[in-house]
């Protein structure tokens, strides 16, 4: 009886959800594609150091973005802004990091190229989840081949549970 | 009897991936520091005893605290040269720091030197630059009492932070007085 027990325990163990599905999932911007931004140089001064000489800031503000997640309703999800390796425009991914500020209910954050940030962790209830997104894009000018393309990727993951 | 052939040609558009936003280039930025800030005028001194008039032994110059206030440049006497060259990509644009020596140092004592005119191939600088990031830096040297001296040429995005040390060389036996004049440096990214 108990040899019996311990077998159960184990299955019900080895069913356990512990791996997610993920996918990019659409999005679109309310700004249209492609806004042009003209970055502009973070520090001024007499004695700047290299980064602070070649640090470079661009900003696009309160765009609104619609992510699809009708696929996923009713499902519980992760979902991750993620920036693509290599990024056109930019000679080495060290030399960009975004921030963002949200307005609503996602997550506030930052990423790298190559990585990516978690912005929502939830029951999925709506066909879409839109946001307003502040984004400040920081570049390093030595690294910066002009034409740079933000182009984040909106990914889900989805539990198996 | 006749058939007639039809032919559709649809053009589909090429699929392009939009980013959501373009980066453009940085707008150019050249900024340039001699000495004091602002629109002041740094002016460097010398005074050489008669009897040494003329010896050849190099007579360094003084120059005010104002000439390196904020700077990295910590001895006194030296004069703070920031030159700063900003565009994209980087290394894509050569700056120039060139110097207008030709006027050269006018009498104005006329009494004991009239209109005599020492030029500034008699004075020239060393350099201690600051420890802070300097990929380009000022060599020592004399100006040449041309029009367009260069100075320094570097590429952006960079920058050449200085401390140069002024001195009067000494070499001619010029007639007693106050000798003065202006050089104009000119920062120039084409």
């Amino acid at each position: 009886m108990i040899v019996r027990l311990l077998i159960v325990v184990w299955l019900v163990i080895g069913a356990l959800p512990h791996a997610a599905t993920a996918a990019i999932a659409k999005y679109k911007s309310t700004q249209g594609t492609e806004t042009r931004i003209t970055p502009r140089w973070l520090y001024e001064g007499d004695a700047l150091t290299p980064d602070q000489m070649n640090a470079l800031i661009a900003e696009l503000k309160a765009v609104e973005l619609k992510i699809d997640v009708s696929a996923h309703t009713g499902r519980q999800v992760r979902i991750y802004l993620q920036l693509p390796l290599v990024v056109k425009g930019l000679r080495g991914a060290h030399g960009l990091r975004v921030e963002w500020a949200t307005r609503g209910h996602l997550l506030s954050g930052s990423v790298v190229p190559g990585n990516r940030t978690l912005i929502f962790h939830g029951t999925v209830m709506t066909r879409e989840i839109s946001d307003v997104f502040d984004f400040s894009l920081f570049i390093d000018s030595r690294q910066f081949q002009g034409g740079l393309g933000f182009d984040p990727v909106f990914e889900i993951e989805e539990s198996l549970k | 009897m006749k058939r007639l052939i039809c032919f559709f040609l649809t053009v589909m558009p090429a699929l392009v991936a939009a980013n959501l936003a373009v980066v453009a280039n940085a707008p150019t930025q050249i900024r340039l520091r001699i000495g004091a800030t602002a629109a002041t005028i740094t002016t460097t001194t010398v005074t050489v005893a008669g009897a040494n008039v003329g010896n050849a032994a190099v007579q360094l110059m003084t120059a005010p605290a104002s000439a390196r206030t904020g700077s990295s440049c910590a001895t006194a006497n030296f004069v703070f040269f920031n030159a700063e060259a900003r565009a994209t990509p980087a290394a894509s644009r050569t700056a120039t720091l060139t110097a207008n020596s030709s006027a050269g140092m006018a009498c104005t004592t006329p009494a004991t030197c009239g209109t005599d005119n020492i030029p500034f191939t008699q004075v020239g600088w060393i350099n201690t630059p600051p420890a802070a990031y300097n990929p380009a830096t000022i060599g020592p040297g004399t100006f040449s009492g041309g029009v367009a001296q260069s100075i320094i040429v570097f590429q952006n995005s960079n920058q050449s932070q200085d401390c140069l040390r002024f001195q009067y060389l000494n070499s001619n036996i010029v007639r007693q007085g106050t000798y003065q004049g202006d050089v104009i440096y000119t920062l120039a990214m084409p």
